[in-house]
């Protein structure tokens, strides 16, 4: 019995360990990014295409950003400097039930609106699962946590004194290790910089350039619908 | 005490009462505006006015403030072509609320405005309810499979790079998600680049695809995945495309840069009368990622030497979030007893620190205007000063220079800062001044003015009455032997003035930010008249005691003796002469003394509290998750003063208190406020007018595609204190005033898919009810002026299968205006507007070509007349590339008069515009 049970365990902690489940893929990776696989302990330098799998840990340096795509449906997590995150994703039927846990750092969540899992950010002392679908995480262990919805809805939840509020668009909400939390408008000032809004054009139209005989140069757009 | 501005404005008002009564019951003119429904928060609205009038719009103003403000900002209506409209902007849609009121002031002398009675003391209260919450989706990108009947439609998920897209090369990075794809045979998937195999580098399972190609040649490139499913069924292959640029550092990845130009021409012809306009606007951004500009320029028709520009020009040169510097036109806000978003000319630097802040404001807030169209638009013969020379004996004719406008100076500071997140302080001030040189004597054209036989009556002269130039007129003159004489100062059309206003404000916030308190104080000095310049310390001994004795406040007896010893001295006060470009000290000057000396003594606190020229204000503000409220209580002393702040309600003491919940997870947000005000500040007040004002709103908001509903009451109550009547000679007059209106509004707003059509239905229901309190106690005869109205609106905005939107709308409004019947009752005419229009839009060539309109019917119901105004409209918006579109509106509108049984085209207006974005 002993032995069929380690044989089982055995065989469990194979499977995790190699066919650990595939749910997102980094495809931007600037300045100090590291990667820790769950079933490979220790930080490497993470590049982009690296595809994550559940458990996987992202760590940015002062001047590090990186962009995880999930697979399911394409939601977002721009991962900014000096932050810690665990990424876990259960799939569940054809979605990713996905749970960021991160201490201290900042993220912006862009989430697909189509989605069916669920999304949740977690810090030590909120949650935040996700209804609406852009918004900033700021985790601060000591300062308590921040907020700041840019679309949709956000249902932000402190575990300290079981309050929970809504975060919609253009507000805010606070909340910290004494159990408070608070919704404000948002103060534009406290909005992190995007660095992948400027860092690729994805605009919808494709220009082509043709250089004719006698060099003039001539370019055709071709519109994206 | 009002400024000269504020009175020329309530002057405006009250004739427009009138002329508002005299146009609705004669069909002169009729301004008809239905006020916008279901704004919400965040949503830019329109303003849309109409103007049915014989008469020519000279100025067509919107003045707009947050609710409970005690600033207009005003704004000019643009005409579209056949209606006057503006936008105001998202940012000012708060659900701190949002009064407005319209003035339009026509070439017949006569004012028309929105609301009736007093426009500016009691503006339409706009109900704002919570932003909406709105659905995005994020479509997946089905569109790039190829077209054929036999592949399997699969949900491929293009993760990198967007299509469309631009990245550097050695950037390109290939990710496609199979997630949703459980059928997918692995093995089977190919992905090529520009038709070259790359699969055997692409790293395929999970439910992803990977492929780091390598660097690509500048330029585009397609991808294609092929695919089957495991069973042998072919998958539509996925193709997109994305381009690879030059990878080389240029200045212009650095730089980016976006604009647009819009430009507009309209012609509007009523009746014999054509008034063309047209208007160029330009925006330009350029952003080089730690600065920018910012830089806006409108040019219009509508700009006349007569009048203040039109024309706006701006720029902003920022550095981060730091450091701000303004030129041309821009709208500084320091505070708001000195300027709060008036327009000045000139120079602006904001240096925000965060913990400190620095503003500076340096223009003029008035371009000088040397005289204005029209007869006696510059010069006016002063008739009855026409005399006699003593020494020559022939007549003088006195001319004096007029309709001008004084270039009017200013320059604002303000310091500001935060304490350890505690504290708070600021300092500011405003000064503003006249300057007397910059309207000339001599002017290339004086224009033509009037000349009537009183200026010459009793003299023998060849003259005639009728309108000369002053050459014209200097010749007549010199014909008859008579002498003209231009008074070269202190004409009489208008004064200059000076301003200064210095104040500071102080506060704490409290409770992790959630409690704020603001204590702010201000107190102006304005001089109404500074042709004299300052005057010196004798006529000032003299102005304020009537004694020239060297001691101010000095008082004497009949027989000379001393009864009251003096304040100070001359001789220790600065002589006005030395700071008088800090403030023009003269007789004209309020205050002459700030405070009262007398009444100091028995009432110090109260004697400082109520200096007549002093403002100020204590504010509490909290933000709670559930509760946001603001207790405030502000005074504004009946000779305070700011030119920065011309619409600034003086003489009134106000104590607020609003809140507003939000419950059920903020999907039902209530609001209560109650509001005094009255203009007891000086005991001299006999019969105060008081006025309390409670409102309430309930707005229920479940969410994106589900009902909302909006319930708002607002009760108004005014009295004057006033108890018994006044007696003049043997008879009683009612003076007593004690009234209430309630406004009440209730909207529905339902949206209801009907076989994929998608209608949203708009209920508006409003009402204001105007009671005369005292009614019992009047005697017959009495006239209660108040006018009652009633409207109901119904809206369907419908979105079809095809390309097609319309807008239905139907409206009655009732208004009923009250007059005295012959045996002196009261009796209320019912003046109706009933409304139908539909407007549709229907986009062509995948939205390239919108085709736009519409047509309204408005039947106008009085005691004297019927009629009915048709207005039919159309016109297309042309795509002509992605960056330029043209537009072309026509309009054409008849008016049916039943009464009279004629039918005449009101006005036909064609417009046409372009816009340009780069």
């Amino acid at each position: 019995m002993n032995k069929k049970f380690i044989i089982i365990l055995l065989l469990f902690c194979f499977h995790q360990a190699v066919f650990s489940q595939r749910i997102a893929i980094a495809t931007k990776a600037l300045g100090s990014v590291e990667i820790e696989k769950k079933d490979k302990p220790g930080f490497n330098k993470l590049k982009a295409g690296t595809i994550l799998n559940d458990g996987d840990r992202i760590k940015t340096g002062s001047d590090g950003f990186a962009l995880v795509i999930f697979i399911d449906d394409k939601s977002q997590l721009k991962i900014k400097e000096e932050s810690e995150v665990t990424i876990t994703g259960k799939k569940i039927a054809s979605t990713i039930s996905k749970n960021i846990r991160m201490d201290n750092g900042t993220v912006r969540a862009q989430v697909n609106k189509q989605r069916k899992g669920e999304f949740v950010i977690q810090s030590t002392t909120s949650v935040a699962s996700v209804k609406g679908t852009d918004f900033w995480f700021i985790a601060n262990s000591e300062e308590g946590d921040m907020l700041i919805g840019l679309e949709g809805i956000v249902d932000l939840f402190n575990v300290i004194s079981g309050l929970s509020v809504d975060v919609t668009a253009g507000n805010t909400g606070t909340s910290d290790d004494s159990g408070n939390l608070d919704l404000d408008p948002t103060n534009q000032n406290t909005v992190p910089d995007d660095p992948s809004d400027t860092q690729e054009d994805s605009g919808n139209q494709i220009e082509i350039e043709f250089e004719g005989p006698n060099g003039e140069i001539k370019k055709l757009l071709i519109d994206i619908q | 005490m009002l400024t000269g501005f504020q009175e020329r404005w309530i002057d405006k008002v009250i004739v427009s009462i009138f002329l508002v009564f005299n146009v609705v019951l004669s069909q002169e003119s009729i301004l008809y505006h239905v006020p916008p429904d279901n704004v919400s928060s965040g949503e830019r609205v329109k303003i849309i006015v109409s103007l049915f009038s014989d008469s020519r719009v000279l100025e067509a103003k919107l003045f707009i403030r947050s609710a409970n403000s005690l600033n207009y900002i005003e704004e000019d209506f643009s005409f579209t072509g056949s209606s006057w409209q503006f936008d105001i902007p998202g940012d000012r849609i708060t659900q701190i609320g949002l009064e407005y009121a319209i003035v339009f002031r026509l070439d017949d002398g006569s004012t028309v405005a929105f609301p009736r009675g007093d426009p500016l003391k009691n503006p339409f209260n706009l109900v704002i309810g919570p932003p909406k919450k709105r659905s995005r989706s994020f479509e997946r990108r089905k569109s790039y499979f190829q077209d054929s009947k036999e592949f399997q439609t699969k949900d491929f998920l293009v993760l990198s790079p967007e299509p469309g897209s631009t990245i550097a090369p050695g950037d390109e990075l290939i990710a496609v998600s199979f997630f949703n794809i459980p059928d997918i045979d692995t093995t089977s998937i190919k992905i090529t680049i520009d038709g070259q195999d790359f699969t055997s580098l692409a790293s395929i399972g999970g439910g992803i695809i990977s492929l780091i190609p390598g660097a690509q040649d500048p330029g585009p490139h397609s991808i294609i995945v092929e695919s089957m499913t495991k069973y042998d069924q072919p998958i539509r292959p996925l193709s997109w495309m994305f381009n690879t640029n030059k990878g080389e550092w240029s200045i212009m990845d650095e730089i980016s840069y976006n604009g647009k130009v819009d430009g507009r021409v309209s012609s509007q012809a009523s009746g014999e009368q054509v008034v063309s306009y047209s208007e160029m606007n330009g925006k330009f951004n350029l952003d080089l990622k730690w600065a920018g500009f910012k830089g806006t320029a409108r040019l219009n028709t509508r700009e006349s030497p007569f009048a203040q520009p039109l024309n706006r020009f701006s720029g902003n040169l920022y550095f981060g979030k730091y450091l701000n510097l303004f030129t041309g036109d821009f709208y500084p806000s320091l505070s708001q007893f000195t300027i709060d978003g008036r327009r000045v000319r000139g120079m602006g630097v904001d240096i925000d620190l965060k913990w400190l802040k620095f503003q500076s404001v340096s223009g003029e807030l008035n371009s000088p205007i040397q005289r204005l169209g029209g007869i006696d638009g510059g010069l006016v013969l002063m008739s009855n000063e026409t005399s006699i020379d003593s020494a020559t004996g022939n007549p003088i004719f006195f001319l004096e220079r007029t309709g001008y406008t004084f270039k009017r100076n200013i320059s604002a500071m303000r310091f500001s800062g935060e304490l350890f997140s505690k504290l708070k302080f600021g300092l500011h001030y405003l000064k503003a001044k006249d300057d007397i040189g910059s309207v000339d004597l001599e002017i290339d054209n004086y224009g033509s003015f009037n000349v009537d036989s009183s200026a010459y009556a009793g003299l023998s002269m060849d003259m005639y009455t009728g309108n000369f130039t002053y050459d014209e007129f200097l010749q007549v003159a010199q014909d008859n032997n008579a002498l003209v004489d231009l008074a070269d100062t202190k004409w009489n059309y208008r004064d200059p003035e000076d301003n200064l206003v210095v104040g500071f404000d102080i506060g704490t916030i409290m409770d992790k930010r959630r409690l704020d308190f603001t204590f702010t104080w201000n107190m102006s000095f304005f001089n109404r008249d500074i042709w004299e310049g300052p005057m010196s310390l004798s006529e000032m001994d003299l102005a304020l005691d009537d004694s020239l004795d060297g001691i101010i406040g000095r008082q004497y007896d009949d027989n000379g003796i001393i009864i009251q010893g003096g304040l100070i001295e001359t001789e220790d006060l600065p002589d006005p002469m030395g700071y008088s470009d800090f403030f023009t000290v003269n007789i004209n000057m309020t205050p002459l003394v700030p405070i009262d000396v007398i009444s100091i003594e028995e009432h110090p606190i109260a004697t400082i509290v109520n200096m007549p020229s002093s403002a100020f204000n204590m504010k509490l503000a909290g933000n709670y998750p559930l509760s946001k409220f603001i207790v405030e209580y502000r005074q504004v002393g009946p000779e305070f003063v700011s030119l920065g702040n011309p619409f600034l309600a003086s003489n009134i003491r106000e104590f607020l208190i609003t809140n507003r919940m939000a419950l059920l997870d903020a999907k039902l947000m209530l609001t209560t406020g109650f509001k005094h005000r009255d203009n007891k500040i000086l005991e001299t007040v006999a019969n105060p007018l008081n006025t309390n004002t409670v409102t309430m709103n309930l707005s229920f908001l479940p969410g994106a595609g589900a009902p909302s509903y909006v319930l708002n009451i607002q009760s108004i109550s005014k009295n004057n204190e006033k108890e018994d009547l006044d007696r003049i000679g043997e008879s009683y007059v009612d003076n007593r005033d004690d009234n209430r209106a309630t406004n009440v509004l209730l909207s529905l707003n339902y949206p209801v898919t009907y076989r994929s059509m998608k209608h949203n239905l708009v209920l508006n229901y409003n009402t204001v009810m105007n009671t005369d309190k005292l009614a019992g106690d009047r005697a017959p005869g009495y006239f209660f002026s108040g006018s009652d109205s009633k409207s109901i609106t119904i809206s369907i905005a419908s979105r079809f299968q095809t390309p097609l939107r319309t807008m239905l709308n139907v409206s009655a409004m009732d208004l009923f205006i009250p007059s005295l019947d012959m045996e002196g009752n009261t009796i209320k005419n019912t003046i109706s507007w009933k409304t139908l229009s539909l407007n549709g839009k229907y986009a062509l060539q995948n939205n390239k070509i919108n085709l736009t309109g519409g047509l309204s019917y408005i039947r106008n119901k009085s005691l004297t007349t019927v009629s009915s105004i048709f207005d039919f409209r159309g016109g297309t918006d042309y795509r002509l590339r992605q960056d330029i579109t043209l537009s072309f509106t026509g309009q054409l509108q008849a008016v049916i008069n039943e009464t009279s049984k004629e039918i005449k085209l009101n006005t036909s207006g064609i417009l046409m515009s372009f816009r340009y974005n780069f």
